[in-house]
């Protein structure tokens, strides 16, 4: 099953796949597995890992579990100041941890079964996120891809910001490796954008 | 006082094949973009009139400067098979209360009702007489509460591909004619004049007593591009002819909703303004 989402309109289609078994991508697109145990076959050769994102350009895939496709990922120019304007016009003010008034801008957000996922803006470089490492008390695999520009996860050994001790690069494409453990717990974590950019922050509760 | 500038808008999920360039969450999201990009009106795909709040509805578009180009019918005949000229009595009946209400919409929004699709395909075996003969009583049951009203109606030209008879603008203007009424008005669509006019300046210039209401669309449903229709021509008769009224971009979502939105108003201005 193929469902058409809103959550990016007008600057961003996305649609969510279900259990397909063959499916053509349209143009340039970015594919990322929101399986946590099955991968998605592309052409018939190379496997998505779980929780994996790639790029892909007209690709037959099979996807036995869940995927996300963000299409048209290359025409957003956020340097183009109408379309920012626009995206800060749209999109709510605000993020996780951050109050009203930061250069955070929230898309609707989609909500279906286990799974939430909304885009966010941030519209400043080298802006870090909230610290946090709790997920409103629930078991939550939380990964963010990057749609657009530069960003990066920081690691850090407690709520102080300079207490980072490791860094996950994302850049336009790439969603990064789970951070949290065999218990499901994180370390404390924050998304930074090192470019003014787009990123994809998935929950899904299990 | 030149053209109006405005663009077909759709606040739910649909697929990119659907000629609706500005999509949203909501009307309001949709008439934030179109504001901003500079349009002067949109155009809103109701299905059913009964889920929307018209003061919201209004207060929004007031909110943002912009007027209500037409109140779309058509997703009521492609979702739930609604149709002027259905076989079955009952939902045609169905239909006419329908746009009843979708004219009661418009007239909150200072607007008028565009008539696409939801005037039905003929049934197998059908002629054109007899297609003809029910849309004409349909169409004189709706044109009678418009008038009460007075809140226009609007029929599209559509062309073989999409619909049956009443394809060319001729075709459609005559029938338009027969009504007598001033409420009941014509949409002028490139899509469809690429295929069935020979003569689009000429068919321009044929609709102009009812045309409030002209849309701009390549071959295939694309953003014009200049290569397949002569844009400019059909653009030098609207000026010619002093055609002040609604002019609106009905095109695919390509490459995105939010390019296109942008694409076409530059094409607008650029060529109609």
């Amino acid at each position: 099953m193929v469902q058409k989402l809103s959550i990016g309109e007008p600057f961003i289609e996305t649609r969510l796949i279900r259990e397909e078994e063959e499916y053509v991508t349209p143009g340039h697109c970015l594919l990322v597995n929101l399986d946590a145990e099955k991968s998605i076959l592309v052409e018939e050769e190379f496997s998505l890992r779980p929780l994996s994102a790639m790029r892909t350009c007209g690709a037959r895939i099979r996807v036995p579990g869940c995927a996300l496709l963000i299409c048209n990922v290359g025409t957003l120019d956020l340097s183009d100041l109408q379309t920012l304007d626009c995206l800060r016009k749209i999109w709510k003010n605000g993020s996780q941890g951050n109050r009203r008034g930061t250069p955070c801008y929230r898309s609707p957000q989609l909500v279906q079964d286990n799974l939430t996922a909304r885009f966010v803006l941030v519209s400043e470089p080298d802006y870090p996120l909230g610290i946090h490492r709790e997920h409103d008390g629930k078991r939550i695999r939380e990964i963010h891809v990057q749609v657009v520009g530069d960003g990066a996860i920081d690691l850090l050994r407690s709520e102080d910001p300079d207490s980072r001790y490791a860094t996950l690069p994302l850049t336009a494409g790439t969603a990064h490796t789970p951070t949290w453990n065999a218990e499901g717990i994180y370390p404390w974590h924050r998304y930074r954008s090192k470019s003014r950019c787009i990123f994809l922050v998935i929950k899904m509760e299990y | 006082m030149g053209m109006k500038f405005s663009i077909c808008t759709v606040d739910r999920p649909l697929e990119s094949t659907s000629p609706f360039p500005l999509r949203g969450n909501s009307y309001e999201e949709c008439a934030a973009v179109a504001e901003m990009l500079g349009y002067d009106g949109i155009e809103l795909q109701i299905q059913d009139p009964s889920r929307y709040k018209a003061s919201e509805l209004r207060a929004s578009l007031q909110n943002h400067g912009l007027a209500c180009s037409a109140v779309t019918t058509g997703l009521a005949y492609l979702y739930e098979g609604m149709s002027m000229v259905h076989p079955d009595e009952k939902i045609r009946m169905a239909t006419i209360e329908r746009l009843h209400r979708q004219l009661d919409l418009a007239k909150e929004l200072d607007s008028q009702i565009l008539i696409g699709y939801l005037r039905g395909r003929k049934s197998p075996g059908q002629t054109d007489q007899e297609f003809e003969e029910i849309l004409t009583d349909s169409v004189a049951r709706v044109l009678e509460y418009a008038e009460n009203i007075q809140t226009p109606m609007v029929m599209e030209q559509i062309n073989r591909n999409d619909g049956d008879v009443f394809c060319s603008t001729e075709r459609t203007m005559a029938f338009l004619e027969k009504f007598h009424s001033d409420w009941l008005l014509y949409n002028g669509d490139t899509y469809h004049m690429i295929t069935e006019d020979k003569d689009v300046p000429g068919a321009i210039r044929r609709s102009l007593s009812k045309l409030v209401l002209f849309h701009v669309s390549d071959e295939g449903r694309l953003l014009p591009d200049d290569s397949h229709f002569d844009f400019r021509e059909a653009a030098r008769v609207l000026k010619e002819a002093g055609y002040d009224k609604w002019v609106s971009i009905e095109a695919r979502p390509e490459p995105t909703s939010f390019e296109a939105a942008r694409r076409g108003l530059q094409y607008l201005q650029t060529v109609f303004g």
